[in-house]
């Protein structure tokens, strides 16, 4: 049943946005007897004419003053019988109509079968188990505090290499994305339901595209609300430009390069630095082998004459450019691109190189 | 790609291959290196990263440029000219995160120019690091005779990116932000590019895409062109409203059918999008694959890329039919 946390209407009502606008958008949804809502306009929280109208038409209607004191015309209290009607007079659809303090958008409950639901997809997801259990954490936090669900969006979990490299629009590689180490999601507020100023339900996807669209304030609020729990009681990291996305860690302490060299020489077979720079196995100079794109496509850049450079000194002879045969060039690239296969399948070694 | 300090600013890695890119020059009075002459003029509150012909009155420009970082927070500006007067400041929504500033390129696929035009390399400046990464870049646009806009983005992310394009217009002795295409949580892709050129008065064409997450429903995509008039001396919608042009496979019986061709050809189709058929003039399946463009010769050039890339491909070119402006 809807609530509020404090009086809405004058003389004399606290009017904090948050109840205004609950109070507004079932006025907004309850008709007369005439067929027509109480509140005619748009509900935004904001206490005014029309709402104050509207409180003392509904009253009036179902003969809600009476001559005790209990309830004032033109108030709507916190346990009233004011609101005890409007919430008996909501239709079906509107019953779990909610709001969060501070903000002016009423949404309907989510469900503790949606909210298992949830959880269950995240502990079946790829994800770093420590990482794993946090993630279940806010899914149920955030039902407990806003009865809101959070779903984890399509490929918001680990991404393969292989996964990551059929990316487009992206700048990162096979490798170079934090979702490739299972330590990064996305999850959102998909089949969330909003109620639209005129009253009416809206289903939003993942991103909350058709509440930003309304308003990127109303949208941010419920970003915030998500990341109030996922950074201060659990612990996760939110990204500066977005915010679908929360990982194990701070990205701006942590060297995505360096902490890729660090799992490609813990699994691999070749000695790695930062920015794909390499000693092709032979131990010696580090020779830059292309982007990681490149060498996961089997494309790296590699020369007869680097191989011939890396053979020369693990051999201590000169070895010549042309002793280098096609066929060796053509295994080197497959040498590299095996380590970032070494490297996808042991993607749990992974840790944070600042 | 080499870490500089603000105030070292080096060229040589750069190309430019685009004529109207016009005159991105970097301020080398702002290099301490340089001759004491040319230093004492450099402004000291500011890094000068390329400067850009206003058009008339000449002597005009438009500067882009990195303001001192106020608690890892480094504005960036793009002022007006007149000489080495300045008349007005406009910052960009996007402050850059760190004072060490990477020379780099952006192309197409950054949102910057068209999104099938495969020369666009243009300079850019980049400072931070992973998803805190914010990259900018500038060129100017030919919107009337005598008159060039400063079409600048700034790209930030890393895995996840995120677009802003702005229009900044020279009036009088002002500057206004004439336009700002901005994209919204989620999978969206933007591209802004000038186009028409060759001394001839520039379209600004927007394109705007989001990355449908459920597999049985198609991507969005809005192309609009604007051109500079009206009363009010702004960007208008061109009037009747046209769309774009486009590399088409398909069509396909189903959105997943259509996501199966695409993630097995991963390599070759990263430019297209799953899209209705019917907002196209030439194709009668419910879904085909699509790579928009502003013109009918990069759409060809579109074309033959993808045949080089999957020679069995059966592509066709068509046209995209106008859709209604999408909210901002």
């Amino acid at each position: 049943m809807p609530d509020i946390t404090d009086s809405v209407g004058e003389p004399g009502a606290a009017n904090k946005v948050h109840d205004v606008a609950l109070v507004q958008a079932m006025l907004r949804v309850v008709k007369n007897a005439k067929s027509s809502p109480y509140l005619a306009g748009e509900y935004d929280g904001v206490y005014g004419g029309h709402t104050k109208t509207a409180i003392v038409d509904f009253q009036t209607d179902q003969k809600l003053i009476v001559k005790d004191g209990t309830e004032k015309l033109g108030v709507v209290s916190k346990g009233g019988p004011t609101l005890a009607k409007l919430s008996a007079l909501v239709p079906a659809q509107y019953q779990t109509l909610r709001i969060m303090e501070n903000t002016k958008t009423v949404y309907l409950e989510s469900s503790a079968a949606d909210t298992a639901t949830s959880k269950a997809a995240v502990v079946t997801a790829t994800l770093e188990p420590g990482f794993q259990t946090k993630v279940g954490q806010l899914v149920q936090l955030m039902f407990d505090q806003h009865k809101i669900t959070l779903w984890l969006a399509k490929d918001g979990a680990r991404r393969t290499f292989a996964e990551q490299a059929a990316q487009t629009k992206t700048f990162a590689g096979p490798g170079e994305s934090n979702h490739n180490f299972g330590r990064a999601v996305d999850i959102g507020f998909k089949n969330f339901n909003w109620v639209q100023g005129n009253g009416t339900i809206k289903q939003d996807a993942d991103w909350l595209n058709a509440l930003e669209a309304v308003s990127a304030a109303k949208a941010n609020a419920f970003w915030d609300a998500r990341d109030a729990i996922a950074l201060k009681t659990v612990g996760l990291f939110r990204l500066q430009f977005e915010r679908v996305h929360l990982q194990a860690f701070d990205d701006s302490t942590v060297s995505t390069p360096r902490s890729l060299a660090k799992l490609l020489n813990t699994v691999g077979k070749m000695k790695w630095e930062p920015q794909y720079k390499c000693d092709l196995g032979y131990g010696g100079a580090l020779f830059f082998v292309g982007t990681a794109k490149q060498i996961w496509a089997g494309n790296a850049v590699v020369t007869k004459t680097m191989i011939a450079q890396a053979m020369s000194a693990k051999l201590k002879k000169v070895v010549k450019d042309a002793e280098i045969k096609a066929q060796q060039l053509n295994d080197m690239k497959k040498a590299l691109k095996a380590d970032f296969e070494l490297a996808d399948q042991g993607w749990l070694k992974w840790v944070a190189v600042p | 790609m080499s870490i500089l300090p603000l105030g070292v600013i080096r060229m040589d890695t750069f190309r430019f291959p685009i004529a109207a890119l016009a005159i991105a020059q970097v301020s080398l009075g702002a290099c301490r290196s340089r001759e004491t002459a040319q230093a004492a003029a450099a402004p000291q509150d500011r890094t000068v990263l390329a400067t850009f012909p206003v058009g008339s009155p000449a002597g005009r420009t438009y500067e882009l440029s990195v303001a001192t970082c106020v608690a890892r927070s480094c504005p960036v500006q793009v002022r007006l000219l007149d000489g080495t007067s300045v008349l007005d400041t406009l910052s960009l929504d996007w402050p850059l995160p760190s004072d060490k500033v990477d020379e780099t390129s952006l192309d197409r696929t950054s949102g910057v120019g068209d999104p099938l035009d495969v020369s666009v390399q243009q300079q850019a400046w980049s400072a931070g690091a992973g998803e805190g990464t914010v990259r900018v870049a500038a060129s100017t646009i030919a919107l009337g005779d005598d008159l060039n806009g400063l079409l600048a983005h700034e790209v930030a992310g890393f895995d996840h990116v995120k677009r802003r394009h702005y229009l900044v217009v020279a009036e009088r002795n002002k500057l206004r932000r004439a336009w700002t295409g901005t994209e919204g949580q989620g999978p969206y892709w933007s591209a802004a590019a000038g186009s028409g050129g060759g001394g001839k008065v520039q379209q600004l064409i927007y394109y705007r895409g989001f990355h449908n997450a459920a597999a049985d429903q198609v991507d969005d995509l809005h192309v609009t062109r604007y051109t500079w008039g009206g009363e009010g001396r702004g960007l208008v919608e061109q009037s009747p409203p046209q769309g774009g042009f486009a590399v088409l496979l398909g069509p396909y019986r189903s959105v997943a059918a259509a996501r199966r061709v695409q993630a097995e050809h991963a390599d070759c189709l990263g430019d297209y999008w799953v899209l209705r058929a019917e907002l196209f003039d030439v194709t009668s399946g419910p879904v085909v694959l699509a790579a928009v463009t502003a013109t009918d010769s990069l759409a060809q050039a579109g074309r033959r890329a993808t045949r080089e890339c999957w020679p069995q491909a059966r592509l066709s070119t068509g046209k995209l039919k106008p859709t209604p402006t999408a909210k901002e």
